[in-house]
């Protein structure tokens, strides 16, 4: 005897960026954005009666489509991940060495796309895709003068003299 | 701890780690090793804002580069290690970094530790450190 299998699509949910592309992505993909679970639990979303046409689009009026594209990319990547505990999270020391692999190639683009994807993790409230921003941005930052770092960034110096000298003397006493 | 997403965007033009809300800025500072943090501070005063306070946060960390300074070691050894730089403070042994909250730290000690405080005042005054 044959039987028919029921075959179970994934729940998708759509997304809507601030230039008003929209995206279909699978529930269990988007599940690491705290926002928009979040929004999906209050709004009632995950009710299997409704059709993804029919359902409402959520809008990220922060982000744009390119940075949504790769926050998905990234969500997708990472959607086998354990859940993080963040309890621990925030006792352990932060290292910037443990960055996954896929992770340092992905995030390997211009300063601005980076800090567009950090925007976005921090709106999105993803905290494995911040952190590994954030240790990007800290590992740039490492080895480097004050001067480098202003230029690498293009920060101002904005100290006044005195309060350079201040800096100095204050730095004075662990400088062999 | 979640992130603050109301935070309005700060205008600092083309400086787009200066314009990062405060909370993603003390993530990335939590990633920095003492060498670096010294050295972001004297970058410009919103990144010193952060760094210096993240310093000033790791009290053992801190302590424990006073202690490799040889002229504190007299004083590491009649404390356990973790109170050098209250002591070095509170006996003007040498100006401290400012970064370091000395009202935090009081709070931190004084409650337990003004035994110690009594005894190491008479050792630093009988050793002339």
């Amino acid at each position: 005897f044959l039987f028919p299998i029921k075959m179970t699509s994934p729940r998708m949910i759509k997304l809507t960026s601030n230039d008003d592309k929209t995206f279909e992505v699978e529930r269990d993909v988007i599940k690491q954005s705290v926002t928009v679970n979040t929004l999906i639990t209050d709004l009632n979303m995950d009710d299997e009666d409704v059709s993804v046409e029919n359902q409402m689009a959520i809008p990220l009026p922060n982000v744009d489509a390119a940075t949504l594209e790769m926050v998905i990319t990234w969500c997708k990547q990472h959607r086998e991940d354990p859940p993080r505990n963040e309890e621990e999270e925030e006792k352990k020391e932060k290292r910037t060495d443990d960055i996954p692999e896929w992770d340092k190639t992905f995030l390997d683009v211009e300063q601005s796309v980076l800090f567009a994807l950090i925007l976005a993790a921090n709106y999105m409230d993803i905290k494995g895709l911040l952190d590994n921003c954030c240790k990007t941005v800290a590992n740039m930052i490492k080895g480097k003068t004050p001067d480098e770092i202003r230029k690498h960034f293009n920060i101002k110096n904005d100290f006044t003299p005195e309060e350079e000298e201040q800096i100095r003397k204050e730095n004075a006493w662990c400088e062999d | 701890q979640g992130s603050d997403h109301t935070e309005v965007m700060l205008d600092y033009g083309d400086d787009k780690l200066s314009a990062l809300p405060d909370l993603v800025l003390e993530i990335i500072v939590k990633c920095l090793d003492e060498s670096s943090l010294r050295l972001v501070e004297k970058v410009s005063r919103r990144m010193n804002s952060f760094s210096s306070s993240e310093r000033g946060k790791d009290y053992r960390r801190a302590d424990l580069l006073w202690m490799r300074k040889e002229k504190f070691r007299h004083v590491a050894e009649l404390t356990n290690g973790d109170e050098v730089l209250y002591f070095v403070q509170t006996f003007g042994l040498k100006t401290p970094p400012t970064s370091f909250k000395l009202a935090e730290k009081k709070e931190r000690t004084s409650s337990t530790h003004a035994g110690v405080t009594e005894r190491l005042r008479n050792s630093i005054q009988s050793t002339n450190v």
